[in-house]
């Protein structure tokens, strides 16, 4: 009797207080959903350089807009402080801004002495007319890009809490020299080293959680091995070449094990690997095959695909229990899920009608929707670190490319540079 | 000359379908989102029916002429407190077919904004039938009603002018009732607002005085945060929102600001306060302290 009293009062006071709680007023949609921002171009201290204001000026533009949260005031309408080189909240013209309707404003300068590079950038609150964040970077002139996806990054953390993941890497798959090879680049395209020489198919990277290494597969021997590999040095493992599949390796959150797939025994299934390529664990058994693990941020769960019950779907296997819920129940085609960095969703691509788009679902099973659309088959969707944005690679053009988006599915963009066919990406932290 | 004619239009047609297939870009995502909501609806539960009766009819000069049921919402008149009469059920009926095409999902939409309408009463059932009758008006409403013959139509509109007239006839005589009545208030004492004090005059208010003066300003102070809260895409989510409490001293001067359930992200809650600092004062004095709560709660559409 007490119990049902304590469980009347928690249900009354806990649950009941908000969730039906009818406010006067409620407002469902934001008048504005980005930030008016003023943004004139960066002024030189020294001597004027084309191609490193060019830089600035595309970098810039790429990441604030990528973002999602700005709207930058067109250049055209700036008054004269924008041409001034003022950088600290006692100098800027804050009511110029103002009148334009900026909310933020962003303002650097750099100079360049021969090729060493110095670079101011400040970030204002034009509304308290305070400096919310700047740094000053000093390196080579090559630095640029990266000083400016860095500075982005501090925009979003000053902003949000979260700090941004535009100065990352995006591991992904080349065809660029004849073979399928491995590479690395800036998150835009730029910036792109080729980590592997197989001459032979590579394929399906993935980065340890700290993003020093890469887990992926290769048929170097012919068949499809399992490797690691510095992202630093040359050093290379062969971790798993057991008969028949190694593929589509996962590290798990703590960077300790792996999740992938093995067919030693005939039948595709997934298995816990050390990093070291030992067995720790057979994690399903089902007729089906079993692919494509990808983790739950806690590591407690793994979401993959399975044929067991006739066409590809999603399903959800709890690591404690071992219980397998089935995830999707709608389509003929399910592939590759992606579970994100919050939790909140799980990415999959869906082949329908020919094509193949990303739909995107709670962990739950609710929610399901695509976040692509149209021709072109949209695959391998692979979320940054920060969870705001997804890579994946889209064949509209003939051939694969690697894309971004944000998480919504909106401001998708090529980001591949080189030539050939690029694809399976890998978003790494920094 | 013929073979000159269907040669150019083959050229067009060919020009026409180049352009069209040679569109390889992504296809944005269309979405509209047609405000449903934000129409000058008082808060019904306050007011009572039959005093509505009264209240909704004094249209100072009602342009209804007996033609048609086309009259727009504009015939409500500006000092009445307004707890939603018939008129404005009306429109309604009119712009929801045009939604039902527009928006991608409306059901959606429509059911969110369903418990905030009132019951039509018998009238406007009519009326809504007659609007989803028309032939204008999209077969998706159809379905439910069977057709009506052009004289039952007819008869309808005949039924409907006819109570229109009724309707003005009546309003004659209240709003010279509702003349007498201001003339009684600003000459017993000017208090600011005629419109706040006929609210409370008038239409009882179930849960108290406050909030019934309140009714007045909700759809002003809605408006205004609105446009002015920023809020990015990235923070639309599910599980984010924010309950605040707004105060006002009878001046119409905010009091205070208090966050009565944050919504766990900094950001988020940032956003909200910024545009809540921007609203200092009501546009008049209500008269009286005004306590409001007021949830953000964006939806995240698909």
């Amino acid at each position: 009797m007490k119990y049902m009293l304590v469980v009347l009062l928690w249900l009354v006071l806990g649950s009941g207080t908000y969730g039906a709680f009818a406010a006067d007023i409620e407002i469902t949609t934001p008048g504005r959903t980005t930030i008016p921002t003023g943004q004139p171009e960066f002024l030189p201290l020294g001597s004027i350089d084309p191609e490193v204001e060019r830089t600035i000026a595309e970098v810039l533009a790429h990441d604030l807009d990528l973002s999602g949260m700005f709207e930058i005031i067109s250049r055209e309408a700036y008054l004269d402080d924008a041409r001034n080189l003022t950088l600290t909240s006692a100098e800027v013209d804050f009511s110029q801004w103002e009148l334009l309707g900026a909310q933020l404003l962003i303002k650097g300068a750099y100079q360049l002495k021969g090729e060493q590079l110095e670079l101011k950038v400040r970030l204002f609150d034009v509304d308290k007319r305070r400096l919310l964040t700047g740094h000053n970077y000093k390196g080579d002139k090559g630095d640029l890009r990266r000083m400016l996806h860095r500075f982005v990054d501090e925009i979003l953390e000053t902003l949000t809490g979260t700090r941004g993941t535009f100065d990352s890497n995006i591991a992904f798959i080349s065809s660029a020299t004849g073979n399928k090879e491995l590479y690395l680049s800036d998150i835009d395209g730029h910036n792109v080293r080729r980590v592997t020489n197989h001459r032979n198919l590579v394929l399906n990277p993935d980065f340890s959680p700290e993003g020093r290494e890469l887990v992926f597969t290769s048929y170097r021997e012919d068949n499809p091995d399992l490797y690691r590999r510095s992202i630093f040095s040359a050093a290379e493992a062969h971790i798993s070449a057991r008969e028949g599949l190694n593929i589509a390796a996962r590290y798990s959150p703590n960077g300790r094990e792996l999740a992938v797939t093995l067919s030693k025994d005939g039948n595709a299934e997934l298995y816990l690997l050390g990093a070291n390529g030992k067995i720790h664990k057979r994690l399903t058994n089902a007729w089906g095959i079993d692919v494509d693990p990808s983790w739950s941020p806690l590591g407690d769960r793994i979401a993959f695909v399975s044929n067991r019950h006739g066409n590809p779907h999603v399903f959800i296997l709890d690591l404690l229990s071992a219980e397998v819920e089935r995830l999707t129940r709608n389509g003929k085609y399910n592939a590759t899920p992606a579970w994100s960095p919050n939790g909140d969703w799980i990415l999959f691509t869906r082949l329908e009608e020919g094509v193949f788009n990303i739909y995107r679902i709670r962990p739950d099973g609710t929610d399901e929707h695509p976040i692509t659309f149209g021709a072109g088959n949209k695959e391998h969707p692979r979320w940054s670190p920060d969870g705001r944005f997804i890579a994946y690679s889209n064949d509209i053009s003939g051939e694969k490319r690697l894309y971004i988006m944000r998480s919504d599915g909106s401001g998708a963009r090529e980001v591949s540079s080189l030539p050939g066919a690029t694809s399976h990406p890998a978003w790494g932290k920094r | 000359m013929l073979a000159f004619s269907v040669l150019l239009h083959v050229l067009i047609l060919v020009y026409v379908s180049g352009v069209l297939f040679n569109q390889t870009r992504e296809p944005e995502r269309l979405s509209y989102k047609v405000n449903l909501i934000n129409k000058p609806v008082a808060q019904p539960r306050l007011g009572r029916p039959d005093v509505q009766k009264q209240v909704e009819n004094p249209a100072p000069k009602p342009p209804a002429p007996e033609d048609k049921p086309k009259p727009e919402p504009e015939s409500v008149p500006k000092p009445s407190p307004k707890p939603k009469p018939e008129p404005k059920s009306q429109p309604k009926a009119q712009s929801e077919p045009k939604a039902v095409k527009k928006v991608k999902k409306p059901e959606k939409k429509q059911d969110k904004s369903a418990p905030k309408k009132v019951n039509p009463t018998p009238e406007n059932k009519q009326e809504v039938r007659l609007a989803a009758q028309s032939p204008s008006a999209p077969p998706a409403v159809q379905p439910q009603q069977p057709m009506l013959s052009a004289a039952e139509i007819e008869n309808l509109y005949k039924q409907d002018t006819q109570e229109r007239i009724d309707e003005i006839r009546q309003q004659k005589g209240t709003s010279e009732r509702i003349e007498r009545l201001k003339q009684q208030l600003a000459t017993d004492k000017r208090t600011s607002s005629p419109s706040t004090t006929v609210a409370s005059g008038r239409v009882g208010s179930v849960g108290g005085s406050g909030s019934q003066a309140g009714v007045d300003y909700t759809e002003w102070i809605k408006g205004y945060l609105m446009e002015h809260w920023t809020l990015p895409r990235t923070h639309w989510k599910k599980e984010l929102y924010i309950i605040v409490e707004l105060r006002f001293d009878p001046q119409g001067r905010r009091r205070s600001y208090r966050v009565i359930r944050s919504s766990g992200d900094s950001y988020f809650d940032q956003s909200v306060e910024k545009a809540v600092t921007k609203l200092d004062k009501l546009p008049s004095p209500p008269g009286k302290e005004l306590s409001l709560s007021i949830k953000f709660d964006p939806e995240e559409m698909y």
